[in-house]
């Protein structure tokens, strides 16, 4: 029965392999113009697309089962404790200007990812350890990498990380992913050709990418993205705001998918920086646990989640959303919406009801800013229920959307803010890695306390030596656990007060063949080698 | 050298350049944000990165050496680099000048065809209630943000210029109705009508010159409008202009970008005032 | 042409008492939601429906018309006097006011004043009561909105200045500022209405642009401009045109002031 079932679906998948047309072109748009062609300098999403479509990488991790796979590296064994990685490279492959593949281009990438003079954040996750990468060749095809400290999670790594030739003047004039860039009109449109030289294959040995190509629109206006897919100019949309997911499913039930909860999380955090411009007493409110689980409780998610998101959202318990299976920990429950918790935790803190309004042990009125990015409906409708919520328990709540420029300057500079309410969009699976900065007391991106000299609490030095702890260990359980001890801890003490992950909606047109959106972005096209277009009558000859 | 010859204009225009290109820039550096890079909200850049990331916007925090070296740097056809695109401003500008000067003249052109026919034909209606629909069409235009008239355009396949033309429409429209309607209530004009003089010939000769002044110096300013009305309208149509170039710009703080704009920008405004001030001296001298 | 104007007059009148008497005509406050009532249609309970956090429609409008009927108009006043004093004394005078003028003109129309705005909210304290930023921000528009209107204003001046009856005044030995008040001033009449008639729904939505900067009406608070901002979302439109209520009284209250203040047609 097994092998009958294991035979029956080989046969089917080739005959869709067989049957799958190739040629034509795939429309999708980004929200702004790529920055950069060069994969190494890849920071914003519009050129993480691009590099994702035409950058080839040693190892990829496959977004829908969340498993390591071998790409241009045939196999890898990690040594010596983390501190050394070794590659079998794939023979016979070529770059996008026939010019052929081998260790040296390797080797060349790794000597650029260790220039100083290289800013980026792919080169600052593997220079993590603080120590030189060295890479070299041990092999006709083989090629070693050797970190001066044990790196947990390497491999992951690699998914991001881009081969470029050696030989050529530009990294994006030789590629080794599915697609090459042929033409980029600035504010109109990026034009990417299937790579000649691509060496996927499919199951029945033809030739991949099935696309002829791809074309990335510039558009950063929602509604005219819509109703450019509802006429038909565009085969997928991603994230998709709730409102226009309901309606699209409405119209076309069979275009639109919903991917589950994404790794995006919102949330908000107070300000407790000690030389931070607002009232110390005010300071005193944001340091006091018992004020910020207060706070928590008097959260109505399930409201923000059946209001704002139109139910496309779950409640939120930490960073880790539960899209990511690796690091989410599953002990953790959201905070429920509990008003009488909330007041009764602002008692025990020696707060009370004067009237309407909530004063503290100085009587001083409890009132406080949250800022957020002006622009952003979402976030505007969040922060007018917050005021709601907190308004019930006595705490007036001065909602202040801000320019985006001047946000991050208050919360990465000045400290001119007392909460901010924001969102993370999380593109990466290792989440600890991802975001020592964030989690680490010294770290630039510590939201409520940047840049701490030392750890301002106990509970922030026990979070550091977790994160230390799981940076280098190389058991994955005894990272795992580490990990789980932190979000314990923020859960616990709740210097973050985290809301919703947003659900990943996206729409695809019924002629895309192959979709499979993924809660991991990039969600629509993290298959494009797979994908091909129904109805296009051009077969391309092998 | 006379407030009129052609130095003067000249002079006069190169130093409005200099100063609004130095009032713009440092308007942008003392905005907030200035030198923020989205970047910095990555959690993986280094401290390394995160210090490079801020000396790269070093060369701008005086706005007077920056601009000291912009200048030097644009006598050489040099405006700088874009932080925000990644490419020669130069070459931004060029790409994309061709789309917003089209948009920009056609939008003019449809909505002061409209706006001058309409209120020649309300104000020689003489009917009180025939300004009824002119202006409740004004007003309705005027009462809409300029974001659902980008919507409206591309919902029926027209293109930004209509909405621009609908900007400019009911900005210049009462002016035009209330210069041709006092024009035509004049007394020379109404013993002209009296004495059997024809209509056209009256409006000719009679209306327009008494009327041309306001209207050439509206003519001045509705070109700038126009330019200005195009940045929301191409950032919201997405259409490839120098207006989505801006509007990106100042959400980036893209100091190259913004200075070489708002320069545009003044040798627009400049040239089409100077034109219009010419044109109002000589119409002046004519009647004289 | 009188009734027309009594008939606006009446809807300007109406305009300011429903929206001084919003506390006590709205059936609820403008912050109040009803969140298990989100999205819905006109009723008995909610006359225009309610918006997506449930909240009044017909409460928010009435509140909302506090910003938009009062703060516009007064900027838009501001604004247009400016344009009047400015025009006049370079048009009237010409020389080297009128370069002054025309000069500083051209630069205020080619400055970008946005980042004077992003500057003003970043100076003003996070925790200010709305009404104070709302000031300042119309206060800043007046002030960098008067430079289109000066150059008509100086333009029509210019034309007045060699007509029959100013010759006449300064021959009889008028002073310059009796030549000005008497002469000019009447006959700029139909100019700075049509400005100011222009300015004010300029002002009013450029408040509501602003707010995609964090600038203008922050919430709860609603004002006409920040709930037209809905309108973008052209497909809300179709499925509730009730959500164009802001946009019908916006047009009322424009023609209405268009027909309340148009001049005459005398020459004075």
């Amino acid at each position: 029965m097994g092998i009958g079932l294991r035979t029956g679906v080989l046969v089917l998948s080739a005959l869709a392999c067989a049957s799958a047309q190739s040629g034509s072109e795939l429309r999708f748009c980004l929200r702004a113009d790529p920055k950069t062609f060069d994969p190494l300098l890849a920071e914003e999403e519009p050129s993480d697309a691009v590099r994702f479509l035409t950058g080839g990488v040693l190892i990829r991790f496959n977004r829908q089962s969340q498993q390591l796979e071998p790409e241009l590296a045939q196999s890898w064994t990690v040594r010596d404790h983390g501190k050394r990685i070794d590659f079998l490279l794939r023979r016979n492959v070529r770059f996008s200007d026939g010019t052929p593949f081998g260790p040296a281009d390797v080797v060349a990438v790794v000597r650029r990812i260790m220039d100083p003079n290289l800013h980026s954040g792919i080169a600052d996750s593997f220079r993590s350890t603080g120590g030189d990468i060295r890479a070299e060749l041990s092999g006709p095809n083989e090629v070693s990498m050797f970190f001066s400290a044990p790196v947990a999670g390497l491999e992951l790594l690699f998914d991001q990380l881009a081969i470029s030739s050696s030989r050529a003047r530009m990294p994006q004039n030789a590629v080794l992913g599915p697609f090459m860039l042929t033409e980029y009109k600035a504010g109109q449109y990026v034009l990417l050709r299937r790579n000649p030289y691509y060496w996927k294959t499919d199951s029945s040995g033809k030739n991949l990418p099935y696309l002829d190509s791809v074309r990335l629109d510039i558009q950063a206006n929602r509604e005219t993205e819509l109703l450019r897919f509802r006429r038909g100019e565009l085969q997928l949309v991603d994230k998709l705001e709730p409102e226009a997911y309901q309606r699209l499913h409405k119209e076309a039930p069979s275009t639109v998918r919903n991917a589950g909860p994404s790794l995006d999380a919102e949330f908000f955090w107070f300000n407790q920086a000690p030389d931070a411009p607002f009232p110390a007493y005010k300071r005193g409110w944001m340091q006091s646990k018992l004020f910020r689980r207060a706070i928590s409780a008097a959260v109505n998610r399930d409201d923000i989640i059946r209001l704002v998101y139109r139910g496309y959202a779950r409640p939120a318990a930490g960073p880790a959303s539960p899209a990511n299976s690796l690091w989410a920990n599953s002990k953790l429950t959201p905070q429920r919406y509990d008003p009488q918790l909330a007041r009764k935790l602002l008692q025990e803190d020696g707060f009370r009801l004067d009237g309407e309004g909530l004063r503290d042990r100085e009587g001083n009125a409890v009132e406080f800013s949250l800022i957020t990015n002006a622009g952003s409906t979402t976030r505007t409708q969040i922060g007018a229920m917050l005021q709601q919520d907190l308004k019930k328990i006595g705490i007036r709540l001065n909602f202040t959307p801000i320019e985006f420029q001047s946000l991050i300057e208050r919360i990465t500079r000045t400290q001119q803010y007392e909460a901010c309410l924001l969102g993370l969009s999380n593109t990466e699976i290792d989440l600890p890695n991802s975001q020592m900065n964030v989690w680490l007391s010294s770290g630039a991106l510590h939201a409520w306390n940047p840049k701490e000299p030392k750890p301002a609490t106990s509970w922030e030095a026990e979070i550091d030596r977790l994160m230390q702890t799981q940076h280098t260990e190389m058991d994955r359980k005894a990272r795992k656990a580490a990990f789980d001890r932190v979000q314990e801890l923020i859960a616990e003490q709740a210097p973050i007060v985290y809301l919703v992950h947003p659900d990943v909606l996206v729409a695809v047109s019924p002629a895309v063949r192959n979709a499979a959106p993924s809660a991991l972005p990039p969600h629509l096209f993290w298959n494009i080698e797979s994908l091909w277009l129904a109805g296009t009558g051009q077969r391309r000859k092998n | 050298m006379s407030k009129r010859s052609p130095a003067w204009i000249v002079c006069r225009g190169i130093g409005i350049l200099m100063l609004s290109g130095l009032a713009g820039a440092t308007l942008v550096r003392l905005a907030p944000g200035f030198g923020i890079e989205e970047q910095a909200l990555d959690a993986r850049l280094s401290a390394q990165t995160r210090s490079a990331l801020e000396r790269r916007h070093a060369g701008e925090r005086n706005p007077l050496v920056f601009y000291a070296h912009f200048l030097a740097g644009l006598f050489h056809g040099d405006a700088g680099r874009s932080v925000v695109f990644g490419q020669p401003v130069r070459n931004l500008i060029r790409d994309r000048a061709g789309t917003t000067i089209v948009a920009v003249g056609a939008g003019l052109a449809v909505g002061w065809c409209a706006a001058v026919l309409l209120g020649l034909a309300v104000a020689l209606s003489r009917n009180a209630t025939a300004t009824l629909p002119a202006f409740a069409l004004s007003g309705s235009l005027l009462s809409m943000p300029s974001a659902v008239l980008a919507t409206v355009c591309l919902l029926l396949g027209l293109t930004p210029a209509i909405a621009i033309a609908a900007v400019v429409f009911p900005r210049v429209f009462p002016h035009a109705y209330e210069q041709l309607r006092t024009g035509l209530a004049a007394p020379h004009v109404l013993m002209g009508r009296a004495g059997g003089i024809s209509g056209t010939r009256l409006l000719i000769f009679y209306v327009g010159p008494s009327i041309l002044m306001p209207l050439v110096a509206l003519a001045g300013v509705s070109v700038t409008l126009a330019f200005g009305a195009s940045i929301p309208i191409e950032a919201l149509a997405d259409s490839p202009g120098i207006g989505q170039l801006a509007w990106r710009a100042a959400l980036g703080r893209d100091l190259p970008v913004l200075v070489t704009v708002t320069l545009l920008l003044t040798v627009v405004t400049v040239l089409a005032n100077t034109i219009a001030d010419v044109a109002m001296a000589r119409a002046g001298s004519h009647s004289s | 042409m009188k009734a027309i104007r009594i008939v606006a007059v009446s809807i300007l009148s109406s305009g300011a008492v429903l929206s001084m008497g919003a506390g006590l005509l709205a059936p609820y406050n403008y912050a109040a939601q009803f969140r298990e009532h989100a999205n819905e249609p006109p009723s008995r309970k909610f006359l225009l429906g309610t918006d997506p956090l449930g909240r009044d429609r017909f409460s928010r409008l009435l509140y909302g018309s506090r910003v938009s009927l009062f703060c516009a108009p007064v900027a838009a006043l501001i604004a247009t006097a400016l344009s009047a004093g400015i025009g006049l004394v370079a048009g009237y005078f010409g020389g080297w006011a009128n370069e002054f003028a025309s000069g500083l003109t051209d630069l205020f129309l080619s400055l970008p004043w946005l980042f004077v705005l992003l500057t003003l909210r970043a100076l003003l304290p996070l925790n200010l009561s709305p009404w104070p930023s709302i000031a300042a921000t119309f206060l800043l528009l007046a002030a960098v909105g008067w430079a289109s209107g000066a150059r008509i204003v100086s333009a029509s001046v210019t034309s007045m200045r060699t007509a029959a009856a100013v010759l006449q005044a300064r021959a009889y030995g008028c002073s310059n500022g009796r030549v000005l008040r008497i002469h000019i001033l009447p006959n700029l009449k139909p100019v700075l209405s049509a400005q100011f008639w222009i300015l004010v729904p300029v002002f009013l939505l450029t408040e509501a642009n602003l707010g995609a900067l964090g600038l203008g009406v922050a919430e709860p608070m609603p004002s006409w401009g920040n709930m037209l901002a809905e309108l973008q979302n052209y497909q809300r439109v179709a499925e509730s045109p009730w959500i164009l209520a802001p946009a019908l009284f916006l047009f009322l209250v424009v023609a209405s002031l268009h027909f309340a203040v148009s001049g005459s047609t005398t020459w004075e």
